[in-house]
């Protein structure tokens, strides 16, 4: 759910009211959008991840929430995490992925599937080949 | 200053402010969408692509990132496992022919992608892992489908079809950013719309309300197994993201007594039984690969964070949330070619019916987004010919808008038909664990009497309000077409899982809760305000391949 928008950290590009599929943001004349249908919000982080200056916060809950620490979300870094984990920099996206879940694999190892379920062993036992 | 007339009459009447033509119209450019643009550009036709929201941006992907499969095509071992492992999960509906044609094609999409300069995943010795379709791969898709010359309409949701001597001839929409109507006349069309998850809240799914299946049924098209579509994911209570991964060899799923319980059916029997089920990471007591575990999955784990919740050390309620028909099986009834059997109407991804790749089973996990780019693929191809063989004749054809429910009430439009009201109808079952998860004939019997009655009402006098402001009108204009295609979706997927007494797959019947070696054969359903279904038997020739036992 988009949660804030930062009004005096915006540059008022209206690239967040462009690409929200969701149609959330009423832009104005001048100065930055309005958040002005949160209700139709998807959480799908998108205006989060195109914002040039990393002025909105987009948490993962279906729900607003109630006299949020906005504060402190910007002093923690958390406002821009999920644009940092997936490579983005000031609004633009990488042409290419970060690999987090094959760092994981690799330094964490896997845990072999149940024997008895055929699928997921047969599955996993030809992973390897998924690499080029 | 003229005053226009309503945004509805024009559309009756073809006086949208924007026409255009071109050979190929896709509408919905997500995954599915975009890879079918490109194909379809790179054969030759002129494309547009008219999205709801912002092609790039829109659907579910973006909202998180999904696994697809990826096959190499030149190690038969891989390929025979890939194709055949997940057999016995489609309970004798599927056809490995298809399975290699499109895992085959998915695999060509991911490695052009490499050529054009996508940097998938490389390993620690330099290997690359392609396959993980990220918010980047669908950006980085629709800026290559500009380059190649594909016209976006983006905030364009389409509202009908227009049809000419049957066959498809393009689309009429709405411009949300300021209330336009418009129009496309193409050579063909591809639906693209994705599957509905009846706007359960599962992230990225807020523009995903059947729309295509409604634009299809009213053009004549037919649907296959939709009564696999009973798809519900895990997601934290409160949580957005019904993405799974974020769990794993780390956490313990327990019910509300505490009980260790596995993740699916005795997670939702928990819920329904005992009040609850919970998760939490206990499995894992190195700080060290607890803070690698809560980092590589922050698409996920970002939830913790705004909930202020520490996994590792606390448990955590969790729900079951729909999905719907969104990576589930059933949809749109396809050919080979991706046709629907409307000349010149084309399908894929999750719109479409994925029986053939993975009978009833789900084919999330991995087949999903190969369909949706090796199906996308073809059907660009298939739908470029298609218009090729029409010639550019093909625009001035005499057309007919098909949309009726929601767009055009057979009677005066009546202001008691709330929208709001018609969603919570069709969500107070959909959404139900204890009615959509788990299905019976007497709770499906009566929601269709209940559906059948709204329907009629639906259809006399639904349709969005003028409104002084256009933006305001557009959008209660698309709500009630919405509302529409939400509960013919409802409709076309309980009939069918009436029509199924057994438990196979993705249907779950607790009346009947056991495969029934008799009700191997597939449901086709259609009809718009007369619902039918009817049998089909598996095709003869199908490859229903059994992966070798153990
Ligand atoms: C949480 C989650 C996790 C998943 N994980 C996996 C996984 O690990 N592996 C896997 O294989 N699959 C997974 N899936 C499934 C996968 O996301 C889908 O199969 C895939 O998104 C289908 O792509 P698509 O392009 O067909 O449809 P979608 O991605 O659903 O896109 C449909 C598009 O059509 C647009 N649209 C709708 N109506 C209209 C209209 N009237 N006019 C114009 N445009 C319209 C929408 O805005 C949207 O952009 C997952 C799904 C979810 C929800
Ligand atoms: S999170 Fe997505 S839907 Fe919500 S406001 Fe941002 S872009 Fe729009
Ligand atoms: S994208 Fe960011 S900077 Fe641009 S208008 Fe939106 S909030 Fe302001």
């Amino acid at each position: 759910m988009i949660e804030f928008l930062l009004e005096e950290t915006c540059v008022g590009c209206d690239i967040c009211a462009d690409i929200c599929p969701q149609d959330v943001f009423d832009t104005q004349a001048s100065g930055p959008p309005v958040i002005a249908r949160q209700e139709d919000c998807h959480s799908c982080r998108q205006c989060n991840l195109h914002c040039p200056v990393s002025a909105i916060h987009v948490s993962l809950l279906r729900e607003p929430t109630p006299d949020l620490d906005r504060d402190a979300i910007v002093a923690s870094g958390r406002i821009s995490a999920y644009a940092e984990w997936l490579g983005w920099r000031k609004g633009k996206a990488p042409p290419g992925d970060k690999a987090h879940s094959l760092r994981l694999r690799e330094l964490r190892g896997e845990r072999a599937p149940d024997p008895g379920d055929r699928v997921r062993r047969q599955l996993y036992e030809v992973r390897d080949s998924n690499y080029l | 200053m003229t005053t226009k007339r309503g945004l509805k009459d024009r559309i009756a009447d073809g006086e949208v402010d924007l026409q255009l033509s071109t050979d190929v119209l896709v509408i919905g450019g997500s995954l599915s969408g975009l890879w079918a643009a490109i194909s379809a550009v790179q054969a030759g036709a002129r494309v547009i692509v008219a999205e709801k929201g912002y092609a790039g941006t829109a659907g579910p992907i973006a909202a998180g990132s999904v696994g697809s499969y990826f096959i190499r095509p030149d190690d038969p071992s891989h390929r025979d496992v890939m194709v055949n492992a997940r057999m016995p999960l489609a309970f004798g509906l599927a056809d490995s022919r298809w399975g290699e044609i499109i895992l085959d094609q998915a695999y060509k999409n991911m490695l052009a992608m490499a050529q054009w300069g996508y940097k998938w995943p490389t390993t620690a010795d330099g290997r690359q892992r392609p396959g993980g379709i990220t918010p980047n791969v669908l950006i980085f898709l629709r800026r290559k489908a500009e380059a190649l010359g594909v016209r976006f309409l983006d905030h364009c949701p389409v509202l009908e079809l227009l049809l000419s001597d049957g066959y498809a001839a393009g689309a009429v929409g709405v411009n949300r950013k300021n209330g336009d109507g418009w129009s496309v006349r193409a050579g063909a069309v591809i639906v693209a719309t994705g599957g509905t998850a009846f706007l359960s809240g599962a992230a990225g799914t807020g523009g995903l309300t059947g729309d295509g299946y409604l634009l299809g049924a009213e053009a004549g098209a037919e649907f296959s197994g939709m009564e696999f579509t009973s798809q519900f994911h895990i997601v934290p209570s409160r949580g957005a993201l019904s993405k799974g991964a974020y769990r794993g060899s780390w956490s313990t799923l327990t019910d509300n007594n505490g009980k260790t319980i596995t993740l699916g059916r005795q997670t939702v029997k928990a819920i329904l039984e005992t009040g609850a089920a919970w998760d939490t990471f206990d499995r894992e007591s190195d700080p060290e690969l607890q803070k690698l575990i809560f980092s590589s999955n922050y698409v996920s784990t970002q939830f913790f964070d705004d909930a202020g919740i520490d996994p590792f050390k606390e448990k955590y309620q969790v729900d079951f949330i729909c999905e719907g028909s969104i990576r589930a099986t059933g949809g749109l009834d396809i050919d080979e070619r991706l046709s629907t059997r409307v000349p010149g109407l084309y399908a894929s991804g999750d719109v479409t019916s994925r029986e053939k790749l993975n009978g009833a089973g789900p084919p999330g996990g991995g087949p999903a987004a190969a369909w949706a780019q090796g199906a996308g693929y073809l059907a660009g191809q298939s739908a470029a010919a298609f218009a090729r063989r029409l010639g550019s004749s093909a625009s001035d054809r005499k057309v007919e808008g098909a949309g009726a429910a929601g767009l055009r009430p057979l009677r005066t439009r009546r202001d008691d038909i709330v929208v709001k009201d018609v969603v919570g109808a069709v969500q107070e079952h959909m959404l139900a664990l204890d009615k959509n998860y788990w299905r019976d004939g007497a709770s499906l019997k009566a929601s269709l009497v209940r559906y059948g009655h709204l329907w009629t009402e639906l259809r006399d006098g639904l349709a969005g309000a003028d409104d002084a402001d256009p933006r305001a009108e557009a959008r209660s204009v698309l709500r009630a077409r919405e509302a529409a295609a939400l509960l013919a979706a409802a409709r076309w997927m309980n009939s069918s899982a009436l029509e199924r007494p057994e438990t196979r797959g993705l249907h779950r019947r607790s009346d009947f809760p056991n495969l029934d070696p008799n009700q191997t054969h597939h449901l086709i359903s259609g009809g718009v305000d007369q619902i039918w279904v009817k049998r089909r038997a598996v095709d003869p020739n199908a490859l229903i391949k059994e992966a070798a036992a153990a």
